[in-house]
This record gives C-alpha cells, structure tokens and sequence, in this order.
C-alpha cells in the first residue's frame, strides 16, 4: 500500500512537471503563434529591456519622454515599460526562455546568443519602408553588421558605440617634462612616453589585463588587421597581430599592479600618481567629478595612436544595438518596430548622444553633436575614434568575439608568461576559429 | 446442527485503501509539499539533466536534441578539446583548493570554537556573533570589500602583507597562486563563522560531569580539549567536515567575481587559471555554443561525481571507524 500512494504521488509529480513544461520545446514562450495579443483592442502595452543603467537618470528621463510622445502619437499602443537589467540577465533571460519583453537593447558581442535563443523580428520590411533620410543616417557599417547573415534578415537597429580611450593625467605628463599639446603620432612615441613617465618615479599604466578590449587596444593599430568573417574562418591574419603582440611585451613592465578596473586606478589617476590609463567613454564622469574637486588634477583624453603615422587608431568599436521579439502578432509587432525606428531616428537619438555624452550609430547625429562646442567635449574624441578604427563586431558569425580568441596571447605576453609572439598570434587565431 | 462456521474474509482492496487511507494518510498529506517540491526542483531536474547530458541538447531555438552517447563525457573530459582543456583545469583548481580549505576552515573554526567557549554569558555570545556576521553578508558585497583590501600598492591587507614581503607588486586577482590564496583567504573569513556556531552548539552537549571529573584529575584545559571535547565533537566535525567539502567543490561566486566575469564569454582569467566547475558549467550554459546545455549537464554530473565518491568515501571510513570503535 505504502508503494501504492508512493507510486500515486510519483505520478502526481509528472503531471505537475507537464503541466509545468507548457509550450512545445524549441518554441519560445514569447511567440504566440498567431493568436491575437491581448492588447490589441485596448491598445498595446508593449515591454522593453534596457541596461540597468539606461533607466535610472538622465537616460531613464529620455527614454520616458519618447516613451510618451510615442503613444500620443500611436493610439494603438497604450503603454511603453522599461524594465533594466544587467547585460548578463538580458542574455540569460533570452536563453531561458519564460517570458521575453516586446523589445530589447543589448551588446554586438552577445547578438549570436540573442538571436540563436528567441524569435527575434527580421526588421527588414520596416526599415525599407522609411524615409531615406533615416535610412542615410543609420551607420552604414553597424547596419551591414546587423544583417550579415545568409537570409539577409535585419536583426536590429544601431543605437549606441564604444571605444577604447586613451586618457593622460596633463599634471603627471608636465611634471615629467612631456609636451601635451602634441599627441604622440605613433604607439612607439607613446611607448617613450611611458619610459620618460616611469624614470621620473610615476606610474605609467594600470594592469589592462582584466579585459581582452581594453588589452586589445594596443593591438588594433595596425593597418593590415581586417576584422571580418569569410569562409567560416576570421579574416584576421597571424601576422597582422605580431605588430601588436610585440608592442604588448614592450607594455607589461611599463604596468603598475593594480588593475585599471580597481578603485585604486581610478586613485592613483585623480590623485597625480598615475599617468595613463585606458578606458571607455564611462570612466569620464568619475574623472570630471574628481577634477571639480581638485584643481590640481588635469586631464584630457586623446585616441590611442596608431602602430603607424597616419594609420588607424589603436582601438576598436562595438556597439550597443535595439531589436524586437517576435510576438506573432503583426500589429504588436509594428508598434514595437515603429518605436525602435522612432528612437533610433536623428532627431531622437541627438538628445541621447548629447545629455549622456555617449556616441551613436546615427551619423547625422553624431556629426551635428560632435562638432556643437557646447556638446561634452568626449563626443568629439569618441567620434573620431569611432570614424578611424577598427569595427570590432561580426556579430552573427562567431560565439566570441575576436579580442576573446585573444585573450590568453595577450595577458601571457603582458605579464611575461609567453615570450613567443609568432606562437602566440597562431595560437589566438586558431581559437578564434574554433569558435565559428 | 451443522455447525455454523464463519469463515473470515480477507478485508476487500477498496476498504483495505480506506484503512491505510485512514491509518497513513495524514502522513502523507503531510509529506506531500516536500515530496512535490523535491520532485519538481530537484528530483525532475536531476533526472533530466542525466538524460540530456547524453544529447547535444543547446539553447538554440528550433535545433533538435539528438541522442549522441558519451559525446559530451569525452569533450569535457578530453585535453585536446578547448572546453575539455578548460573544465579539466578547473578541476585541477578546484583540487587544490579543497586540499588546502577544508582542513584549513576545519583547523580555525574548532580553534576559535574551543576558545569561544572558554567564555560564558554576553561575551559567548558577542565573539559567536562576530565571526558569524561575514557569513550573512552578501557573497558578491563582501567579496568586492575584499578586492579592495587586496589591491596592490592601495589596499590595506595587500599592503601590510607586502611589508612583511608577501606579494609585493603583485596583482593577486590576475596573478596565479596568489589568486588561489586570495580565494582561501576569503572563503575561510566567510565560511567559519557558520561551522564556529554548530561546533559550539555542539560543545554545549558535552556533559559537564565529563569536564568536572577530569579536572579532579588534574586535567588542564589543553588536556580536557584533546580527551574530552574533540573525542564528543567527533559526530560533529564529520558533519562539518562533509559540509565543508560539498561548499568547497560548488565554489562559484567568490572566483567568479575575483577574475570578473561580466562578460559570459570569457570567464576564469587567462588560460583558466581561475576558473572553477560550476563557473565552467554556467559559462557553459551561458556560451550559446551548439549542444552548450549537454555538455553543461555532463559537468553538471562529472561534479556530482566527484562530491559522491568523496562524501561516500567518508560515510564508509566513518563507519568503519565506529565499529572499530
């Protein structure tokens, strides 16, 4: 008898797990097959995930206020929610499935991920039908980026960028006796730098090794490095990293022990210690609150010269990008796209650029913000970064992105642990492959 | 008068039901929400992840599982696969780690037990509650305060230890050896506190007759440590001791925030040297690769392995030793 209940509540258990199990496997619960949403007589109450960051703030004010004129402006949608999240929970929410948002933000370099997971909308018959004026304003690289797959499917719309930045402490540079007004023209000039600094008992840099981008920002300045997919292998060559894995060993002993990621980074630059570090565009606020703090520390921020005069910056750029989920509801569906569309266009998406000071995928916004003198003075560094750089993404070709593929080679050759540059530049294109 | 005869029945299978119903059921009942939620959380999963761990199961939408025999087993478990090379550092790492914390944890938490329980009224329970307080405190808070203590050439331990000459100049979270170290170090601060508390609980079960008549006899306190309170605590340190390791393999959130792993693509430091299995596991599931969620299930029961074979190892040493004893 006893076995009998057991068995009993055994198959209560399984009836639960299949009551639980719901939609067929393979079929994302945000997909509803074609029945009608139930917004849609009401009017749409559509979601989106954002970067935690996105929704507090200035960001989140912006994001509100389109948020509202895009409803006055469509009676269909009733309502627009921005829910944030981590970049980590974007990705792991897309891939368990559960319930998705109308609409997203997330990075290039987690784009596989997102659209291998879910049904994303292929935003191509909206984004014919624009205006041509949107349609040219759009980067044109972002936009071929978001629709490199065979199907020619547009994935997404491009929102924002970012780059490596070479920031200097003016103070620190003075004191060793450097002409700031004129930026090295190549990384070996840079290097001298470094020497100089350190000779005269500063620190030259942080330890970059806690992240493959900011490590890689000494290798990108090399002409011949073509990032790019073809045949399913990476159209980055061995030889054209060795440049940049040379200049790496050169690095290493310039590096302080702290991690450019440490508070005490941040410090040691504030406090007249430190004398370069490199970062991305969000470092900047912390910088100028220190600086308003104390007179006595002086900064700017220029690219990070390249291996060769006039060559490109050594530095790459990803960028952040907005897409749609595929509700199976056609009207729910274009209400979403039409408000990505709407926040991606120049008019909006100036607003953005200018209030957060961060770089957009829109040209003719970043043209018009960067060269405003009242716009934030980064803008105009980060766009011309942006405009002499490598582009860092192949986002639908390959689970990694290349400075992951890289990232042994690197952190060996700055710490000392690899001394063979050949080997080493092999080695990374190999697991670069691996990855297709 | 033939004589009337009534022959018992065996009682039918319906009112059998109702007498067990009657006798059992409220058990049952009882039993019921446990026994639902184990089986969906826990058993379901289980089960589950065994079988998938067989199928290049991934968290790509319309792709099929197929059914690929040991596949995932001989990836994860073979050096001349990237992910194999990975996982099987991770359990080299984890090796050492274990070796090294459980006695370590073991050796401080009935040190400061034994002297904790010298003292009696609100001073017990103050030194109970202050190295117990880093326990409740959020895994991902405290281990950022740590990154901050150990900054190199700016945080107040890393200095101090630096003047003594241990790890001048070097970056602990990035540098290997010293990331193992650091990993200890916090890892003990936490996880002490909470076997201090059971072996004090367990220290106040020791009949004080036991203490009294050693003490007649002369017994000092180091004595009365060795002969009395370790022998009574024995049922507790093996419990401590299982414990321990079962934390120890499952470490995750302390490396994984040490070699800072925003991002899910690259996790444990260059070449892995921080990385750890479940770490592997979630990057694993995480990876979006093809088949990402077999291989991750194939960890998933490599480790369960690993903390099988030690735990059983233990059950059947401890009760071999009990009926020695």
């Amino acid at each position: 008898m006893k076995k009998l209940v057991s068995l009993l509540l055994a198959m209560v258990f399984a009836l639960s797990l299949c009551a639980c199990s719901g939609a067929p496997s393979g079929a994302s619960p945000g997909v509803s097959g074609g029945e009608p949403s139930k917004g849609s007589k009401d009017g749409y109450d559509l979601t989106m995930w954002l970067f935690q960051d996105w929704t507090v703030g200035t960001a989140a004010e912006i994001f509100n206020t389109w948020a509202d004129e895009y409803v006055a402006q469509h009676p269909e949608v009733k309502s627009i929610t921005f829910v944030g999240k981590p970049d980590t929970e974007i990705v792991s929410g897309f891939m368990a499935g559960g319930s998705l948002p109308d609409m997203f933000a997330i990075q290039f370099l987690n784009a596989k991920r997102i659209v291998e997971s879910a049904n994303i909308l292929n935003l191509k018959s909206y984004y014919d039908t624009a205006p041509d004026a949107y349609k040219n304003a759009l980067n044109a690289d972002a936009m071929k980026d978001l629709s490199t797959n065979p199907e020619g499917t547009l994935w997404g719309l491009p929102f924002t960028a970012n780059c490596q930045i070479l920031y200097r402490n003016l103070t620190v540079l003075e004191a060793c006796g450097i002409d700031t007004s004129v930026r090295p023209a190549t990384i070996d000039e840079l290097m001298a730098q470094f020497e100089t600094v350190k000779q005269n008992g500063y620190d030259a840099l942080p330890n970059l090794t806690a992240s493959d981008w900011v490590t890689s920002a000494f290798v990108c300045g090399n002409p011949d490095l073509q990032v790019g997919w073809e045949n399913g292998a990476t159209t980055i060559t061995a030889g054209a990293l060795e440049p940049g894995y040379e200049i790496l060993k050169q690095v290493g002993p310039y590096s302080a022990a702290y991690t450019f990621l440490d508070q005490a980074a941040t410090d040691a630059f504030t406090q007249n210690k430190l004398a370069f570090t490199v970062h991305g565009p969000f470092l900047n606020p912390n910088l100028e609150a220190a600086a308003g703090a104390n007179s006595e520390f002086r900064y700017d921020a220029i690219p990070m010269p390249s291996q060769v005069e006039g060559g490109p910056y050594s530095a790459s750029y990803g960028n952040e990008w907005l897409g749609v989920v595929d509700s199976g509801d056609e009207g729910r569906n274009a209400a979403a796209a039409g408000f990505l569309m709407y926040i991606t266009d120049t008019e909006q998406i100036k607003t953005f650029c200018r209030e957060m000071g961060r770089p957009v995928m829109n040209n003719a916004a970043m043209d018009e913000i960067a060269s405003d003198p009242a716009a934030p003075w980064l803008l105009g560094v980060c766009n011309e970064i942006v405009n002499n750089c490598v582009n860092q993404a192949v986002p639908f070709r390959c689970d990694i992105m290349w400075e992951t593929g890289c990232a042994d080679s690197m952190f060996g050759l700055w710490d000392g642990s690899i001394t063979d540059v050949k080997a080493a530049a092999e080695q990374s294109i190999q697991a670069i492959n691996e990855n297709a | 008068m033939a004589a009337q005869i009534r022959r018992i029945q065996p009682a039918s299978g319906r009112s059998r039901v109702r007498s067990f119903l009657r006798k059992y059921g409220k058990h049952y009942l009882g039993l019921a929400p446990f026994l639902i939620f184990f089986g969906v959380f826990i058993l379901w999963p289980m089960v589950y992840g065994l079988v998938m761990s067989f199928f290049d199961w991934s968290t790509r939408l319309n792709t099929e599982a197929h059914f690929v025999g040991l596949e995932n087993f001989l990836t994860v478990l073979s050096p001349g696969t990237q992910q194999g090379q990975r996982f099987l550092t991770s359990l080299k790492n984890l090796a050492v780690f274990v070796a090294l914390v459980v006695p370590l944890n073991l050796l401080f938490a009935t040190l400061i037990s034994l002297v904790i329980d010298q003292f009696r009224g609100r001073l017990h329970n103050l030194f109970r509650g202050a190295f117990f307080m880093p326990y409740v405190a959020p895994f991902f808070l405290a281990t950022g305060v740590w990154l901050w203590l150990m900054s190199a050439d700016t945080g107040l331990v890393a200095v101090l230890l630096a003047r003594i000459g241990i790890g001048e100049g070097v970056t602990w979270r990035l540098t290997p050896g010293y990331f193992t170290a650091l990993l200890i170090m916090i890892d003990l601060w936490r996880a002490i506190g909470f076997n201090m508390i059971i072996l004090t609980a367990g220290m106040k079960n020791i009949p004080p007759e036991l203490y009294e008549a050693a003490r007649v006899d002369g017994a000092g306190t180091f004595q009365q440590w060795v002969h009395i309170t370790l022998p009574q605590l024995e049922p507790v340190l093996f419990f401590v001791i299982v414990n321990c390791f079962i934390g120890a393999i499952q470490t995750y959130d302390i490396p994984w925030v040490l070699s800072n792993s925003s991002a899910v693509g690259v996790i444990g430091g260059k070449r892995a040297f921080a990385s750890y299995p479940v770490m592997e596991i979630v990057g694993n599931v995480y990876s979006g690769k093809e088949g990402n969620l077999g291989r991750a299930c194939a960890e998933g029961f490599v480790l369960m392995a690993v903390i099988f074979v030690i735990t059983l190892a233990q059950i059947v040493y401890r009760n071999r030793k009990n009926r020695e004893n």
